[in-house]
C-alpha cells in the first residue's frame, strides 16, 4: 500500500533521511524504531507530503504521491496520526471525530452516523465522553480519540507517530492491541515508536532507524530476538 | 425616559455594527493569526456600492446581492494579494508585513472611492423604510425603523455565523486549521482553502455592516479608520478569540458609546475606546487561553 | 575610523549645501529631510532592531509638535526648553502606550499605537481652544535664532546637527551590545530571558526612545513654518513614515536615511496628482513590502557584490583547545524539593526532589514526554512551578524570574537551537560575555574607533577557538551545519561564566566524533567547577559523562543513581524499551 523508495530528506540545509526504502503492504502491521533524532517524525512527514523528498520516490495504492497536497493524500485514504495527538482542545470530543469524517464530504449523514457507532463501540469511553471538550481528556483518551478521528476518515493506510508518547505501558499496551487488529482487518499500519520491544511485540516487520539510515531491517520477531537491536537503540 | 430608549436602541445598533466588523477580524485571526486592518474600509466601500445600487435604481435585495458578492471577491483579492504572497517571503519579509499590506490595500480603497464618488459625505437612502427618518412608536417613543432593522439582520448575520463555526464541518476544519495548520492537513483539511475562506467570511461580514451602516451616517471616503479600530477594541475586548465576549463587547461598546455622546458631545466617542485600551492593560490576551507553544 | 570621517563629510556637506543650491525651496526640502529622518531612525529602530509595530507615531510626532509649540507660544518659553519639553511629552506618552502594550503584544501592539494615533488626531482637531483645529496654530515662534533672512539656514543647519546626533545614536545601537539585545529579544524572548535580559523593560525602554524621536521631529516640525494644524497628523503621517522606513531597508542603521529621502522625492514629484497620493502611498506600501522587502539598501546590496567572509584555516584542534585557558568556575548547588507542574489536567511533573552536588554532571534521562523539558524550563524560570521549591546554593529561586536566575549564574542550552539569525556567530557568543565597561564608556570607546568591545570580543573568540570553530565567526547561524551550530550554542552559554549550565540535549542530531568532542568540552567544564544538569538521550554519552543520573517517567522519578546503578535498574530497562522483561 505505501512503498517508499530511496528516499532522502533534509529540513533546510540540514539532511534528515538518507535513501531509505521500506514497503508497508496491506493488513500488515509494520514498525519504524529508533532513537530521538533518528528521523522518524521527517519519515513520516515525507510520506504524507508536508516535506517534499530530496530524491526518491513515494508511492500510495500504486501511484506515485510527488504533487499530491497532504490533504489530497489524506482524503484519498493516506492517514497520519500526528505526533503529540492533536486533539483540539476547545472542540467537543465528537466534534474532533466529524473533524475526520467531514472530509468525505459525499458521505451521506447516515454512514457517517454508522462509523460514529463503530468508533464509539470501539473506544467506549469517547461514547462517555462525547460532549466534553477535547482538551479535558487525558493523554489516554486523547490517544484513542485521535486514533478513532483517523480512522472516521476511512483509511486505507495508517500511519501513527509514537502513539506511547507520555503514556502508561497499559494503555499504550491497548493501543497498540487495536493497531494489531486494523492490521488484521485488511489495513496498511505504519507505527512509528520509541520503545522499541513493545512496538516489535505486535509488529509483523520492522525497521530500525539510526541518524537518517535504516541500519537494520526484517521480521519483527527476529528482531526482537536480536540483542542488537537493544543496544543500537540505547545509544 | 424618551432618550433613554432612543439612545439605548441607537447604541445597540451601533454595537451590532461593530459586532459584525469584529467578528470578520475574529475570524481571520482566529484561522491565521492575521487580519485585514482595512476591515472598516472594506465596510466603507460596501456602504457606497450600495448606495450607488440604490441611487441607480437597482431594487434593494439585488442591490445587497451585488454588494455581498462584490465583497467576496474582494477578501479572496485581498487574500492573494496582501497575504500569501508573505508566506512565500518566509524569513525576508518584514515583522508584521500583513498589517502593512493590509493597511495599503486599505489606502487605495480609499482612494479609489473618492475617485468615484468625490471626497465630501454622502447620505445612503434606506433601505428598509421609506425615508431615513421613519420611526414607529414603541412605548410612546419614537424608535428609527432602520435601527431596529439594522439590530435584526445584524443577529440574524451573527446567528448565521455561529452556526457556521459550531454547527457546520467548515467551521471545524477552521477551529482545526487554528489549532495545528499541519496536523489540519494530515486530517484532510485544504487549510489554503480554509485561510482563503476565512478572509471571504471577514469581508463579507464587513459588506453586510457596510450595507445596514450607510442609512445611518453620513458616509465618506475616510470613514473606515474610526471603524477598524472600533472593530479592533472590541475584538480584543473577546480576546480575539471568545466569540460570545465579542458579541456582548460589541454591544456594550455601542451602547456605552450612544450615552457618553450624549453626555460630552465633543469627545463622548473617545471614552470607550480609552476605557478598552485601559483594561487591555488590565486584562491581556493571555487570560482567554492562547496557545503557549512549548519551550525547546 | 572611516565611520567619523563619514561623519566629518555629513557635517561638511550640511554646512555648505545651504548656499550650493539655487533657492531656499531646497533648503526647505532639506529641512523636512532632516526632522522627518529623525522619525523615521525612531520607528526603524523599534521595528526593525526590536520587531515591535507602531501604527502611532504620527501621534507622538504631534505630541511633541503641539507641546513644544504651545509652551513657546501661548507660554513663552524659549525654544530651547520648549522643544525637549515637547519630546519629553511624546517621550511620557511612550511609556505609558509601552506599559500599556507590555503583556500583550504583536496584534495589540499594532491595535492600541492605532487607536492611540487616532486619540490623539481627533484631540488636535476638536479641542480647538487649545489647539486650533483644523483651522491650525498661528504665530508659533520660529527657530531661527534672531535672524529672519538667515533663518531657513540655521534652521536648516540645527536640524541637521540633531540628525546626526541621532544618527551617531542608532549607529552606536547598531553596533553595540544593545543591538544584539534588541534582535535577540524581537527573535526568541524565552532564549533572552535566558541570558539575562529584562524583556519588559527593554521593550518599553525601545518603545519611549522610539516614540521621543517622533516627539523632536514633531517639535522640529512645529517651528519651521511657525503654523500648525491637526491635518499634518492624520493617520497618513504615520503611514508616510512606516513606508520611509520599510523602502530605506529595515533595520539597517542607514535605511532611514535612503528611506526619508526617497518619500521626500516621491512626495514632491507626485504633488501635481494629489488626487490620488493615497493610491500611490498604497501601492508603494505593497510593492516594497512583496517584491523589495530588503528595501533600498538591501537592493544596493544586491547589485554591489559583497565580500564573502573568508574562513581561516582550521586548525589542529588539540593544540587550539591547549592555547586557552578557561576560567575557573565556582560552582554552585542545585535543589531541587517537591516541584510539580500539570498543564490543563495532564501531569508532567510530580513531587520531583533533585539535588545536584557542585562540580558535578547530573544526567536527567527519560523517554520522551517524561517531562524533562518542562523540568529544564521549570528549573530555567521560563515556567513557573504549581509546587516545590528550587534554590541555587541555599538561595531560594523559586519566585525569581528567568534573567534574574541567568544572573544569579544559570545558563542554559535549548533543544531547539536559539540562535539569533540577525547577528553573526561570533555576535551570539557575545550575547552571553558579561560587558567590561558601562554604557558611557563603551560609547566613549565605540565613537574613538578601535578599540570598542575589544576585551569582550576577544574572550567570545577565545571560547569559539576553545571549541575550535572560529573559523566561522563571520557567518550568521543559518549557514552552519547542524553540528556547527549546536556548537555555538554551547559557546554562548559558556561565554555567560555560568556557575550551573543546564545542557538539553547537546548531542541529539550528532555524529559520534561531533557528541565526543562535546563530551570532552562538558567533562572540562566541570573540571574547571562548572556544575552541569544534562538532559541527553544517547546513553553513551550520558553513561560516560555522569556523576549521577536521575530517571524521569510520566513526570515521577523512578530511580536515581550512578551510570552503574542505573543500566542494571530494572524500573529503568522497562521505561525506556517498554516491556515488562528485563532486555539482555
Amino acid at each position: 500500500m505505501i512503498r517508499v523508495e530511496n528516499v532522502s530528506a533534509a529540513i533546510g540545509s540540514v539532511d534528515i533521511l538518507n535513501d531509505i526504502s521500506l514497503a508497508v503492504p496491506s493488513g500488515r502491521l509494520v514498525t519504524v524504531i529508533g532513537a530521538n533524532g533518528a528521523g522518524k517524525t521527517t519519515l513520516l512527514r515525507t510520506i504524507s507530503n508536508v516535506l517534499r523528498p530530496k530524491e526518491g520516490r513515494v508511492t500510495f495504492d500504486g501511484r506515485e504521491t510527488g504533487g499530491i497536497a497532504p490533504h489530497v493524500l489524506a482524503r484519498q485514504g493516506l492517514v497520519q496520526v500526528p505526533q503529540g495527538r492533536q486533539i483540539i482542545p476547545n472542540l467537543s470530543v465528537r466534534d474532533n471525530l466529524l473533524i475526520g469524517a467531514n472530509r468525505r464530504e459525499t458521505a451521506a449523514s447516515s454512514e457517517i452516523d454508522e462509523d460514529l457507532e463503530a468508533e464509539f463501540a470501539r473506544f467506549p469511553v469517547l461514547r462517555e465522553r462525547q460532549d466534553v471538550p477535547g482538551g479535558s481528556l487525558s493523554g489516554g483518551e486523547q490517544q484513542m480519540l485521535a486514533l478513532s478521528r483517523a480512522l472516521m476518515m476511512r483509511p486505507k493506510a495508517l500511519m501513527l507517530d509514537e502513539p506511547s508518547l507520555g503514556l502508561a505501558p497499559q494503555i499504550v499496551k491497548s493501543i497498540l492491541r487495536s493497531l494489531r487488529e486494523l492490521a488484521d482487518s485488511g489495513l496498511a499500519v505504519l507505527l512509528v515508536e520509541q520503545l522499541a520491544l513493545l512496538a516489535l511485540d505486535i509488529a509483523d516487520d520492522g525497521y530500525v532507524l539510526q541518524r537518517g539510515q535504516v541500519v537494520m531491517s526484517g521480521p519483527a520477531s527476529e528482531l526482537r530476538r536480536s540483542s542488537t537491536v537493544v543496544e543500537s537503540y540505547l545509544s | 425616559m424618551t432618550n433613554f430608549l432612543q439612545l439605548l436602541v441607537s447604541g445597540v445598533a451601533m454595537g451590532a455594527i461593530y459586532t459584525l466588523t469584529a467578528k470578520g477580524l475574529f475570524i481571520a485571526h482566529l484561522a491565521t493569526h492575521r487580519l485585514n486592518f482595512g476591515q472598516g474600509d472594506f465596510m466603507m466601500v460596501a456602504a457606497f456600492l450600495v448606495m450607488a445600487l440604490l441611487i441607480a435604481g437597482v431594487h434593494a435585495l439585488l442591490a445587497v446581492i451585488l454588494v455581498v458578492l462584490a465583497l467576496c471577491v474582494m477578501g479572496y483579492l485581498l487574500e492573494r494579494i496582501a497575504i500569501r504572497p508573505l508566506d512565500a517571503l518566509a524569513e525576508r519579509s518584514t515583522p508584521y508585513a500583513w498589517v502593512l499590506t493590509t493597511a495599503g490595500i486599505a489606502l487605495i480603497l480609499q482612494n479609489l472611492v473618492e475617485l468615484v464618488w468625490g471626497g465630501s459625505a454622502q447620505y445612503a437612502p434606506p433601505l428598509f423604510s421609506q425615508s431615513r427618518d421613519s420611526v414607529v412608536i414603541v412605548m410612546g417613543v419614537g424608535i428609527f425603523v432602520e435601527e431596529i432593522a439594522i439590530i435584526v439582520v445584524a443577529f440574524l448575520v451573527v446567528g448565521a455565523l455561529y452556526w457556521f463555526l459550531f454547527a457546520s464541518r467548515w467551521g471545524k476544519a477552521v477551529y482545526a486549521v487554528a489549532f495545528n495548520p499541519e496536523a489540519a492537513n494530515l486530517l484532510g483539511v485544504d487549510v489554503r482553502g480554509v485561510i482563503v475562506l476565512v478572509f471571504v467570511i471577514a469581508s463579507v461580514l464587513a459588506g453586510v455592516a457596510g450595507v445596514l451602516i450607510g442609512p445611518l451616517v453620513s458616509l465618506h471616503p475616510h470613514i473606515g479608520l474610526v471603524f477598524t479600530i472600533k472593530a479592533l477594541a472590541v475584538a480584543s475586548l473577546g480576546g480575539f478569540s471568545n466569540p460570545v465576549g465579542i458579541l456582548i463587547g460589541g454591544l456594550l461598546f455601542g451602547v456605552a458609546e450612544a450615552f457618553s455622546n450624549y453626555w460630552d458631545s465633543a469627545f463622548g466617542d473617545l471614552y470607550p475606546l480609552l476605557f478598552v485600551l485601559a483594561s487591555l492593560a488590565i486584562k491581556p490576551s493571555g487570560l482567554f487561553g492562547e496557545r503557549h507553544a512549548d519551550v525547546r | 575610523m572611516y565611520r567619523n570621517l563619514g561623519y566629518l563629510l555629513a557635517i561638511a556637506i550640511a554646512a555648505a549645501f545651504p548656499f550650493l543650491v539655487p533657492n531656499n525651496f531646497f533648503v526647505h526640502l532639506a529641512q523636512i529631510f532632516a526632522y522627518t529622518t529623525i522619525a523615521v531612525i525612531g520607528l526603524n529602530l523599534l521595528l526593525g532592531l526590536s520587531g515591535q509595530m507602531s501604527l502611532g507615531h504620527g501621534g507622538f510626532y504631534a505630541l511633541g509638535a503641539y507641546g513644544s509649540a504651545l509652551l513657546a507660544g501661548s507660554l513663552g518659553w524659549p525654544l530651547l526648553f520648549s522643544i525637549p519639553a515637547g519630546v519629553g511629552v511624546a517621550l511620557v506618552a511612550g511609556i505609558l502606550v509601552g506599559l500599556l502594550c507590555l503583556r500583550t503584544r504583536g496584534l495589540y501592539l499594532a491595535m492600541a499605537t492605532l487607536a492611540f494615533g487616532f486619540i490623539v488626531e481627533i484631540a488636535a482637531q476638536r479641542w480647538t481652544s487649545l489647539t486650533g483645529g483644523t483651522m491650525g496654530l498661528f504665530g508659533v515662534p520660529q527657530l531661527d535664532f534672531g535672524n529672519f533672512r538667515m533663518g531657513p539656514v540655521y534652521f536648516f543647519w540645527f536640524a541637521a546637527a540633531m540628525l546626526l546626533l541621532v544618527q551617531i545614536g542608532s549607529d552606536y545601537l547598531f553596533a553595540s551590545r544593545y543591538g544584539r539585545r534588541l534582535q535577540a529579544i524581537k527573535e526568541s524572548e524565552p532564549f533572552a530571558r535566558t541570558i539575562g535580559l529584562n524583556v519588559p523593560i527593554w521593550r518599553t525602554a525601545i518603545f519611549a526612545l522610539s516614540a521621543a524621536l517622533a516627539g523632536l521631529a514633531g517639535a522640529l516640525f512645529a517651528h519651521q513654518s511657525g503654523f500648525i494644524s491637526s491635518e499634518a497628523f492624520s493617520i497618513r503621517l504615520t503611514i508616510g513614515l512606516l513606508i520611509a522606513t520599510v523602502i530605506g531597508g529595515l533595520g539597517r542603521s542607514y535605511g532611514p536615511i535612503f528611506g526619508a529621502a526617497i518619500l521626500i522625492g516621491i512626495a514632491e514629484t507626485t504633488a501635481a496628482l494629489h488626487e490620488i497620493g493615497l493610491l500611490l502611498y498604497g501601492g508603494i506600501l505593497l510593492t516594497v513590502i512583496l517584491v523589495f522587502p530588503e528595501g533600498a539598501i538591501g537592493l544596493a546590496g544586491k547589485l554591489i557584490p559583497r565580500k564573502t567572509a573568508k574562513a581561516p584555516p582550521r586548525r589542529d584542534a588539540e593544540e587550539a583547545r591547549s592555547a586557552l585557558v578557561l576560567p575557573q568556575a565556582k560552582g554552585a548547588a542545585l535543589d531541587i524539593v517537591g516541584v510539580s507542574k500539570s498543564y490543563s489536567g495532564v501531569v508532567a511533573l510530580s513531587d520531583l526532589n533533585m539535588s545536584i552536588r557542585p562540580g558535578t554532571v547530573h544526567a536527567l534521562i527519560g523517554p520522551n514526554g517524561a517531562g524533562k523539558s518542562t523540568f529544564i524550563n521549570v528549573v530555567a524560570g521560563l515556567y513557573q512551578g504549581d509546587k516545590g521549591t528550587i534554590s541555587i546554593d541555599g538561595k531560594d529561586v523559586t519566585g525569581t524570574s528567568a534573567h534574574a536566575r541567568a544572573r544569579l549564574g544559570l545558563a542554559r542550552t535549548f533543544q531547539n537551537l536559539q540562535l539569533i539569525q540577525g547577528v553573526s556567530v561570533l555576535d551570539n557568543v557575545m550575547l552571553g560575555v558579561r560587558p567590561e565597561r558601562g554604557a558611557p564608556g563603551d560609547f566613549l570607546a565605540w565613537l574613538a574607533g578601535g578599540g570598542h568591545e575589544r576585551g569582550e570580543r576577544r574572550r567570545a573568540e577565545a571560547i569559539l577557538e576553545f571549541l575550535n570553530i572560529s573559523h566561522l565567526r563571520d557567518l550568521r547561524p543559518k549557514d552552519l551545519s547542524y553540528g556547527h551550530r549546536k556548537l555555538v550554542e554551547l559557546a554562548r552559554a559558556i561565554a555567560q561564566q555560568p556557575s550551573i549550565m543546564l545542557l538539553d540535549e547537546p548531542v541529539a542530531g550528532l555524529n559520534a566524533q561531533e557528541a565526543a568532542s562535546i563530551a570532552r568540552v562538558v567533562s572540562d567544564l566541570r573540571d574547571r567547577g562548572t556544575t552541569i544538569l544534562l538532559v541527553e538521550h544517547n546513553m553513551d554519552f550520558v553513561m560516560g559523562l555522569s556523576d549521577r543520573i536521575t530517571v524521569l517517567d510520566f513526570g515521577h522519578r523512578i530511580a536515581e543513581g550512578t551510570p552503574e546503578e542505573i543500566q542494571k535498574n530494572p524500573d529503568v530497562i522497562r521505561a525506556y524499551l517498554g516491556t515488562d522483561e528485563a532486555a539482555a
